[in-house]
């Protein structure tokens, strides 16, 4: 048995990285109507969590809420199911954590412990949108997009009509980054999947497995981040997205390249 | 989709493989003991899986050294998972074999280290960031160690992670995206739960006695757990030894929406999770023999649960944790707790809530105070997690 053919609609994106700060410059920039400048990304104050909570927030969190802010404008985040996918999740609290904890009186604090969980952005999401449905929180290393986007089509074909997909990886600082020289920047990115056709802009078919070469990007800065950020190897797609017509896209994974058309709709 | 079981182990603090959890459950013996974990020096009890210290990996995978992959290793090794993980790469390919773990710490014990020895002005050894730290590394280490080359992934939910595996598993088999999978969890101890729960004023003293008027916090665990799961509708319904296969006939995933640490004390998520599993097995709540409850012990998490619990199943259906007999095992919980639901259903036993002296007044349920050896057909198990991440599973054997 292969994947089953199903066409998925793209109701909202958003993006949030550096150069890259929201999805309309992310169009201009993936048509290369403007050229790509790797100014530093500074992420919004999250709108829709209490001062408190927000204030809390790390980096990773609010990059991804920026992204999924953005995708869902319009859209009822109340019932939408969702989809959180990472690498290393908070990285800088892990660095935090392991920080304090080598040194002798171990004090950790409770709020970056309870923060430091893979699931933090899903679970402060489900907190500002008062949403019960099911929310993931997935990794996959460096193919964290693919393993996203194949959780979040695979609950589209079987148990939800509509899925928010979230992909972010930050750089972290200290220790951790410096064993981690591969990383590049911290981005995030996002999706809103429906099988509804209805006010979509885009949609996605055809998904299987390929040994295709993956779509990479003629700017070298913009193709290094894609490879170096488990979230920027979704910048093919969104690439996809932003371009006028019909095309098809492979996502790079070393589980095995996914291949997909996209088509833009008027 | 109803998942049937093949083969599956779990290895506890009660020892390694099933039956010694089994043996342990009998026994009415817990697994915890007084915490002493490296470098921790915390007044608490905890569920070890001593062994997990010793053997190294196997020497051409010793990149992967953590405590959390010796531990995977170690489990994989019991209950002859892996002949069966070899027998369904003949069957379906190995490239059709999905592997779905959780985990809610991973390898950051390599990392502690890592920063300990930064501290002592030492260079960092053989850490690797990939092998060690990341999310993925026990899916990484059980993939190669395994040769599966099917999807991958891991799920960190927190405590419900090694419960929502089975879901996502058996909706990738349904998309096409493979016909069989390995699921599980493995998460080891380490400094960071161990103080990080601590910090929180959420770790007990003494051993961890769930819904018990008295009870005052989690004892942490360990744990690594498997199972090779396909459709049941492809399975020839035999087990190995002859018997019925168990099976997951249904789950249900759902949010709090409350808050990051503690549970909705209104239980609305836990019971949207119960009642979105009954749905999918196709079971009234009355069909549920046994409940193994989430139950960590801590005074918010039992009262919520209660709740939830009373709003689906009434104060009848005989529940407990079994939280004292192995600890909190975090993202192993699921498949742990997966595991003696299985047991329940093979051995028509059901544990009961060990440690647990006199019921909270306020916890409505049927806590079993005394093991019970009636017929037991369907369990439901949950599991809930930090985020108010929620899953429950409905256990039965296969028609």
């Amino acid at each position: 048995m292969m994947a089953k053919q199903m066409k998925a609609y793209v109701h909202g994106v958003g993006l949030a990285a550096p150069g890259l700060p929201d999805w309309q410059t992310g169009q201009a920039v993936f048509r290369g109507e403007v050229s790509y400048q790797a100014e530093p990304i500074v992420a919004n104050k999250i709108q829709l969590l209490p001062r408190n909570e927000a204030r809390r927030a790390g980096l990773s969190v609010r990059l991804a809420f920026q992204a999924a802010e953005e995708a869902c404008v319009g859209i009822n985040t109340a019932t939408l199911a969702s989809v959180f996918a990472s690498s290393a999740a908070d990285i800088s609290i892990a660095e935090k954590i392991c920080s304090d904890l080598a040194d002798p009186a171990k004090s950790v604090s409770p709020t970056q412990f309870h923060n430091s969980v893979h699931n933090t952005a899903a679970g402060y999401w489900g907190i500002a949108t008062g949403c019960r449905e099911p929310a993931n929180s997935v990794a996959g290393g460096i193919d964290s997009f693919l393993v996203g986007l194949r959780e979040a089509w695979a609950l589209l074909l079987s148990e939800v009509e509509s899925v928010l997909l979230v992909c972010f990886d930050t750089e972290g600082s200290g220790l951790l980054h410096a064993v981690r020289p591969s990383i590049h920047a911290s981005c995030a990115l996002a999706m809103v999947l429906s099988r509804k056709e209805s006010g979509a802009v885009a949609c996605l078919s055809d998904l299987s497995q390929t040994d295709m070469a993956p779509t990479t990007f003629d700017n070298a800065e913009l193709e290094h981040f894609r490879q170096h950020n488990p979230a920027a190897r979704g910048f093919a797609l969104l690439s996809a997205l932003a371009a006028p017509g019909k095309s098809q896209v492979v996502v790079e994974s070393r589980q095995g390249s996914l291949a997909l058309s996209v088509d833009p709709l008027a | 989709m109803q998942l049937a079981i093949e083969n599956y182990t779990v290895t506890t603090a009660l020892g390694l493989g099933r039956d010694a959890l089994w043996r342990g459950l009998s026994e009415s013996r817990s697994g915890l003991s007084p915490c002493d974990f490296e470098h921790a020096d915390l007044d608490t009890w905890v569920g070890a899986v001593n062994s997990c210290d010793g053997d190294p990996l196997p020497a051409e995978l010793e990149h992967w050294d953590c405590r959390n992959n010796r531990l995977a290793e170690l489990g994989l090794q019991q209950d002859g998972f892996l002949h069966c993980v070899e027998n369904a790469k003949k069957t379906y390919g190995a490239d059709r074999v999905g592997l779905f773990l959780g985990t809610s710490t991973s390898g950051i014990t390599a990392t502690e280290h890592l920063y300990r020895q930064a501290q002592d002005g030492l260079e960092p050894d053989d850490f690797s960031f990939e092998c060690n730290h990341e999310y993925f590394s026990v899916a990484g280490y059980v993939r190669t160690r395994l040769g599966l080359s099917g999807p991958a992934m891991v799920v960190s939910t927190a405590c419900s992670s090694s419960a929502k595996v089975f879901a996502s598993a058996a909706r990738s088999i349904a998309a096409g995206f493979c016909d069989a999978a390995v699921v599980g969890g493995v998460d080891s101890l380490c400094l960071t739960t161990l103080y990080g729960f601590n910090s929180l004023q959420l770790v007990a003293a003494e051993p961890c006695r769930p819904s018990d008027a008295n009870r005052n916090g989690i004892s942490i665990g360990e744990a690594a757990g498997f199972a090779l799961v396909v459709p049941a509708q492809v399975s020839n319904g035999v087990s190995n030894s002859g018997g019925n296969k168990p099976s997951v006939m249904g789950w249900g995933e759902s949010s709090d929406a409350h808050h990051m640490a503690s549970p909705d004390p209104a239980g609305r998520g836990a019971e949207a999770a119960m009642q979105r599993a009954l749905t999918m097995a196709g079971l009234a709540p009355r069909a549920i023999d046994y409940i193994n409850l989430h139950g960590t012990a801590t005074p918010a998490n039992d009262l919520a649960e209660g709740r939830a619990v009373v709003n689906v199943f009434g104060t009848e259906t005989p529940a407990s944790s079994t939280k004292g007999w192995t600890g909190h095992t975090l993202g192993a919980a699921g498949i742990v707790e997966a595991a003696i639901g299985w047991l329940a259903i093979e051995k028509n036993w059901k544990p009961q809530s060990l440690n647990t002296v006199s019921v909270d007044p306020e916890i409505k349920a049927n806590i079993l105070l005394q093991p019970s050896a009636k017929p037991v057909r369907h369990v439901i198990s949950n599991s809930f997690g930090f985020g108010g991440s929620n899953c429950s599973l409905v256990l039965g054997w296969l028609p």
